[in-house]
């Protein structure tokens, strides 16, 4: 306490000097809203060229190392092949080398572009692949820089090489498989045993310039190169499982008399192999052979009465012959046992013997729990909204006279129909967005009034519409233009080559009367800037037309609008234009078509192909709000019970059934479930020595429910067994059913194994060296230092410098726009040869020695129709700006192998690096 | 008293340090704190107290041989017509003096010296490149925000010493250090001339050959500009003092040395996620120079005026260092006082009550105009326990001319307050 000691005496001192402090902590500076001074101001800087400097530069690199393989003509006409080479010394080590026996060997290549529709069509010229098996006097690493002489070594050997059969070219979707095994059956001794050095060569000689397009062993994904498809054989120890016998047949015991059956699963692959079925069915073979039953062909007998205990029937197995020497005894056991009681009625639900029982009680017991007007499962007795002609609309014919046809041949039923679907099937192919011939539906850009021009009457109406033909080549009057006004160009001020040659609306040239911002060359009015420029104001139009396309694009100049002289484009020339639709290229609702189908033929003309009619109600039946009166889909039975006998019977309208809320009429209810009986089984463990022979003891029977035991296994021969299966019973049954189970044997065995691998690599080593057959081309020196060239095959960039630019990247303090700073370059049309898919080039850093360093940026992508690149130079510069490239010493611009590798890139003599800074 | 020393801290730490709008150079000069001097007209020699020590004047410590701790602080409210509630804390600083010798003082301290604080600007406007200067061939608009902090602080050795019955001299070493950091957002907008406002951000409406157009701003990228700026350097004064019955003079020069800049910019583009450091050092090329000249007139024992003037040269700072790339000013200013002493005759807890009043007025010489500050100073102090303890208490009022917003005025309000304690920790006393 001795800190509220003097000076200060009171508490109330105290509390003021904190009070104070929260009143200080409190004070909250307003925030200040204003352009300081001194700030961030954007500056722009353009660097050129520097011409002395910059030039084309040619590395050593090939395309050896490129993800792609060619083969066939190229764009500029020079024909290649693919060289495939597959490294003994890698397949080596696989097991293949030790195969017993070897059946395929494939070498698949894959395509980059599609090579055949449905492996049927082909989309190349399939006669013109020649594949070719040669011995490689010659190894090349793939960074080899192939070059005339190279290449004409192999080219002997490919002259005197035979080629390999069509028959063993396989060409697929996406891919070619080549049957080297069948070409050459020792191919895998020549690889691993004398570790020749063997080479798939893959020529393509269309008639036309065109190329196959593979992915080589050097893409990102080594699995999309060249794979190596084998399928051989090893002999190898294994275990197998083997039934220790087959089932023969089974019979009824003595009890059992002029009843149908048993049934069995006799097919041991399935699950339910050795199931027995001991019931009543309408069939004379005892196999069942698409398990598990569905027994509703399950006649109504007695199999088993209440009380009986006697042999149910007998089972003739016969030992497994390829394993009869090997086992002592058989271990039996039942499975899946259950019994069907029968009762009438098991589940107890039927009106006559229960006046609250639903079925059998002459009326629906449906109960609509999800309000959607159908029966659903769980809702009670099933009924079927058909109308009352009890049919679907998929089976409806349309004739009176035979309204349903189950098998749909003669449904007329369509949903996929075109004509008379009410609806435009119309697809503008040539995309002119008319109607032409062969693009479905005939329709007419007449606007709403299905009026041409030519034909309005001048009050909306139609003139063909008022004469008796209601033909549309009614000549009458000419009112003039749009007289029904609807047309998409109100005032008719449309520019068009050859029907409006002197009219100005899009006209592409600016005429006077057509508004544009009077704004200077910085497109920015005074008014929000608070100065004007040079030319603002001034009333004239200052526009330079760059790139000669007729229209204003930015960088032009002042802004402008080719309205028309009344200054308005077509939306503003009226009020209310929505309704102007004629001769807008666009169907508008209300405009005229022909719902004739995709053949534009309608009904009864010639040639009409009567299938597309649009029919989703052959029968006219099904409920609508136009259609009231339908009773197909109405959401409730439509059921008269003629014969009065409350039951639905052929004729009486939509069917039901009135089998109770359980849905299950009374022949199936004793399979339900929750009414099966299961079976006592007891020990259920029959082992019998085949040698001994010895009786199975039979169980101590409970009498009050159903048991199921073996109750004798005898031996028939030394190849076949008798087993006897015996039932008791405290109920009367229409049958029963279980599973026979017993221990498989297992052996092993020694077995010629059988593998199918498809290779492209054996651990981190890939299988195949692949190369793309034509010599580098070496550019000329004084080429080089006159052009900007850039080609990814022949390894050519362009070297660039920037004048003072290394002088600008020392001031630390500028702080470069990311967005705004890019290299412009122009591209050379005449010496540029881009492939359609475009190609993509980056930048890469120069270092103090010369020689290239890391990659700078991401690459950028030049479509085949630019006329000029911008690279994204922000990120770059202030990399360069701290140090953490280096010093700059000029960029190289280069292809990368990613899309076609002999795009060729030529740049104009001006690019240009724009900065926009601040500092 | 320790309840004092930590209730001033804790102000000083526990506040933003927010100045009023000194956006130029560093920030603004601080280098009076100590209230008692402050009260004469914004002084740095003279205090009125009974010892007449100013903790800013090195030849005037000697007056005591205690040991004495100061500590000051003070807030600040500032208005101008466009922002009218602005307030700033002005940072503690302390000093601790011990005698070294008869009529010698020894001592240190630590106070600021520049201060921006924390100053936060968006740009109330858009700024526009326009297309004929885009690289895009369309006008682009950008809009900045600014976030400034810091500033530079000394850390002081001072000796002062009696040389003969009138005469007193003194020297003040300062090492200078501090940082300074601004947080700035680089907004930019392609721009959208159209009938419709719809979309992006409006950035006017105005008419044009009869329609009303809509100047809309859509955003295209953001640039966050991070500046650490790390500043060292030092700095020596001298200060010599005459002092009769009747008339003290006094003269102070000062050198301070190149200020040298670690500066680290850190850029991050936010919609590519990408970020790069620049870091570089430069340092001044000039040395700065600061002088001072004071004269006090003892009219009674207990009361006299004062006069200052002082002539400051710009603070030599790199120029990439400066905020808003404006330099320091030189600073010329002027400062009259005056002071009167209530003496407590008795034997009691106080000993003296100083009144003091004054006014001064000062011209901000940047490279593209003066700035005038002018204001009044009015304070009181009161010395007890034998004159070994004081409080002092000022306040300044002035108006300005506002060196961000040009044009403006600044008025602003200050209130001040010093605790000195002495002890006798190393007093030598003679053996009885």
């Amino acid at each position: 306490m001795k800190i509220f000691t003097p000076p200060f005496y009171s508490r109330k001192i105290n509390f003021l000097l904190l009070g104070g402090l929260i009143l200080f902590l409190s004070c909250q500076s307003d925030p200040i809203v204003y352009n300081p001074a001194g700030g961030y101001e954007y500056q722009k800087k353009s660097f050129q060229l520097n011409k002395d400097a910059s030039k084309t530069v040619q590395g050593d690199l090939h395309t050896g190392m490129s993800p792609r393989l060619y083969s066939g003509i190229l764009l500029n006409g020079d024909r290649v092949s693919t060289l495939i080479r597959l490294l003994p010394e890698v397949l080596d080590s696989h097991e293949v080398c030790s195969a017993d026996s070897i059946s395929k060997v494939n070498i698949s290549l894959f395509s980059i572009t599609q090579l055949a529709d449905e492996d049927t069509i082909f989309l190349i010229q399939k006669d013109s692949i020649q594949i070719q098996l040669i011995s490689l006097n010659e190894i090349w690493d793939e960074d080899i820089v192939l070059d005339p002489t190279k290449l004409s070594t192999i080219t002997n050997t490919i002259n005197t090489t035979p080629t390999i059969s069509n028959s063993l070219i396989e060409i697929k979707n996406q891919s070619i498989d080549v049957q080297i095994y069948d070409h050459d059956s020792d191919i895998i001794q020549h690889w691993c045993e004398t570790q020749e050095e063997l080479g798939i060569v893959v020529s393509y000689i269309p008639t036309d310039t065109t190329y196959l397009e593979f992915y080589s062993s050097n893409g990102s994904e080594v699995g999309l190169g060249p794979r190596l498809s084998l399928e051989y054989s090893i002999e190898e120890e294994t275990s197998k499982s083997h039934a220790r016998y087959l089932i023969k047949d089974v019979s009824w015991g003595e009890q059992v008399e002029n009843i149908n059956g048993p049934y069995y699963v006799d097919d041991s692959l399935s699950g339910y192999w050795g199931t027995f079925y001991a019931m009543s069915l309408d069939w004379d073979s005892p196999i069942i052979t698409n398990p598990p039953l569905a027994y509703d062909s399950v006649q109504n007998s007695e199999i088993v009465s209440a009380g009986q205990n006697s042999p149910l029937f007998t089972i003739d197995l016969e030992l497994n012959p390829e394993i009869i020497n090997d086992i002592d005894s058989i271990s039996f056991s039942i499975l899946n046992a259950v019994a069907f009681m029968s009762e009438s009625d098991p589940k107890g639900d039927n009106f006559d013997t229960d006046s609250t029982g639903t079925e059998n009680n002459g009326q629906l017991d449906w109960t609509d729990d999800n309000d959607n007007g159908q029966w659903n499962i769980g809702e009670g007795e099933e009924w079927f909204d058909y109308g009352e002609d009890n049919c679907p609309d998929i089976w409806e014919t349309g004739n009176a006279d035979d309204p349903c046809d189950s098998t749909s041949t003669l449904s007329i039923f369509n949903a996929i129909g075109t004509e008379v679907n009410e609806q435009l099937d119309w697809t503008d192919a040539n995309e002119n967005k008319l109607w032409d011939e062969g693009e479905g539906e005939e329709w007419f850009d007449w606007g709403s009034d299905w009026c041409p021009d030519s034909l309005e009457s001048g009050d909306g109406f139609c003139i063909a519409n008022l004469v008796p033909c209601n033909c549309l080549d009614y000549s009458g009057e000419d009112l003039g233009y749009d007289p029904n006004s609807d047309n998409a160009d109100p005032v008719g001020d449309d520019w068009h080559e050859i029907n409006n040659p002197d009219s100005t609306e899009g006209n592409y040239k600016w005429d006077p009367g057509e508004p544009f911002y009077d704004w200077g060359l910085d497109g920015l009015p005074m008014s929000i800037v608070g100065y004007s420029d040079a030319f603002e104001g001034d009333s004239l139009l200052h526009w330079t037309d760059n790139n000669s396309n007729g229209a204003w694009d930015p960088g032009e100049g002042e802004r402008w609008f080719d309205t028309g002289t009344d200054g308005k484009y077509n939306e503003d020339e009226v009020e209310n234009y929505e309704n102007y639709t004629e001769g807008n290229f666009v169907f508008n609702t209300g405009e005229r078509y022909f719902d004739c189908g995709e053949d534009n033929i309608c009904n009864d003309a010639e040639g009409d192909d009567e299938t597309d009619d649009y029919n989703i109600d052959p029968n006219g039946d099904n409920w609508s709000a136009i259609n009231s009166t339908g009773t197909e889909v109405n959401d409730q039975l439509d059921w008269t019970d003629a014969n009065e006998n409350k039951l639905w019977d052929e004729g009486e309208g939509e069917e039901w059934f009135d089998w109770g809320l359980d849905g299950i009429q009374d022949s199936l209810e004793a399979f339900h479930v929750s009414s099966v009986i299961p079976i006592e089984r007891y020990d259920n463990s029959y082992i019998f020595d085949l040698d001994e022979e010895i009786l199975q003891p039979t169980p101590d029977l409970e009498t009050d429910t159903v048991s199921l035991w073996i109750s004798e296994i005898r031996k028939v021969d030394e190849n076949s067994l008798n087993i006897e299966v015996s039932v008791q019973s405290n109920k009367a049954l229409k049958g029963l059913q279980f599973q026979l189970y017993h221990t498989p044997f297992t052996k092993l065995d020694t077995t010629l194994e059988t593998y199918t691998r498809s290779i492209a690599q054996i651990g981190e080593d890939k299988l195949f060296e692949d190369f793309t057959l034509l010599p580098k081309s070496e550019y000329d020196p004084l080429m080089l230092d006159t052009t900007l060239q850039i080609n990814y095959a022949n390894d050519v960039a362009a070297f660039l410098d920037f004048d003072s630019l290394n002088l600008f990247l020392e001031n630390k303090e500028y702080i470069f726009s990311h967005q705004y700073s890019n290299l412009v370059f122009y591209i050379d049309a005449t010496n540029t040869d881009i492939h359609e898919d475009g190609m993509w080039v980056y930048l890469t850093h120069s270092s103090d020695l010369g020689d290239d360093g890391s990659i700078l940026g991401y690459p950028t992508y030049v479509p085949s129709s630019s006329d000029s690149v911008e690279i994204s130079m922000g990120q770059i510069l202030r990399a360069y700006q701290s140090g953490s490239l280096g010093s700059y010493n000029g960029f190289k611009l280069k292809a990368n192998d990613i899309l076609y590798n002999y795009s060729k890139l030529s740049i104009k003599n001006n690019p240009r690096i724009d900065v926009i800074f601040s500092q | 008293m320790k309840i004092y020393f930590f209730l001033i801290l804790i102000t000083g730490i526990g506040f933003s340090q927010a100045t009023g709008l000194s956006a130029y150079g560093v920030g603004e000069k601080t280098h009076n704190s100590d209230p008692a001097s402050l009260a004469l007209g914004n002084s740095s020699f003279f205090s009125g107290n009974s010892k007449h020590i100013s903790i800013d004047s090195p030849s005037s410590l000697w007056r005591s041989a205690l040991t004495r701790f100061s500590i000051h602080s003070g807030f600040n409210y500032l208005s101008t017509a466009k922002y009218p509630d602005q307030y700033q804390q002005n940072l503690t600083s302390f000093s601790i003096l011990f005698p070294v010798g008869i009529k010698k003082v020894f001592g240190f301290g630590l106070q600021p010296i520049y201060r921006s604080n924390k100053l936060n600007i968006t740009d109330e406007d858009f700024k526009f490149i326009g297309a004929d200067e885009s690289i895009t061939g369309a006008p682009i608009a950008y809009k900045n925000t600014y976030a400034i902090d810091g500033g530079i602080s000394e850390l002081f050795l001072l000796y002062s010493q009696k040389l003969t019955h009138n005469i007193s001299g003194g020297i003040k070493y300062s090492l200078l250090f501090g940082n300074q950091s601004s947080n700035d957002e680089l907004y930019t907008y392609d721009v959208q001339f159209d009938t419709l406002s719809s979309g992006g951000l409006l950035i006017n409406e105005f008419v044009d050959n009869e329609d009303t157009l809509y100047a809309i701003a859509n955003y295209s990228g953001m640039t966050e500009i991070n500046k650490y700026r790390k500043f060292s350097g030092s700095g020596i004064s001298a200060e010599g003092r005459y002092a009769d019955e009747k008339h003290e003079f006094v003269i102070n020069l000062m050198l301070n040395g190149k200020i040298n800049v670690e500066t680290t910019n850190q850029l991050t583009m936010v919609n590519s996620y990408t970020t790069t450091n620049n870091t570089f050092e430069n340092s001044a090329t000039d040395f700065s120079s600061n002088f001072g000249l004071g004269y006090r007139y003892k009219i009674l024992n207990n009361s006299g005026i004062t006069v200052e003037i002082h002539n400051k040269s710009p603070f030599n700072i790199p120029e990439n260092a400066v905020i808003f790339n404006i330099m320091p000013p030189r600073e010329e200013s002027i400062h009259f006082g005056g002071y009167y002493q209530i003496r407590n005759s008795k034997i009691g807890y106080w000993n003296n009550l100083n009144m003091r009043g004054g006014a001064y007025a000062k011209n901000l010489e940047f490279t593209d105009g003066v700035f005038k500050d002018v204001g009044g100073t009015i304070g009181f102090g009161l010395e007890y326990l034998g004159n070994t303890q004081s409080i002092d208490i000022a306040f300044r009022f002035g108006r300005k001319d506002s060196r961000l917003i040009i044009g403006e005025y600044e008025k602003y309000i200050s209130f001040h307050i010093g605790i000195t304690t002495g002890e006798k920790w190393f007093m030598k006393r003679r053996r009885k």
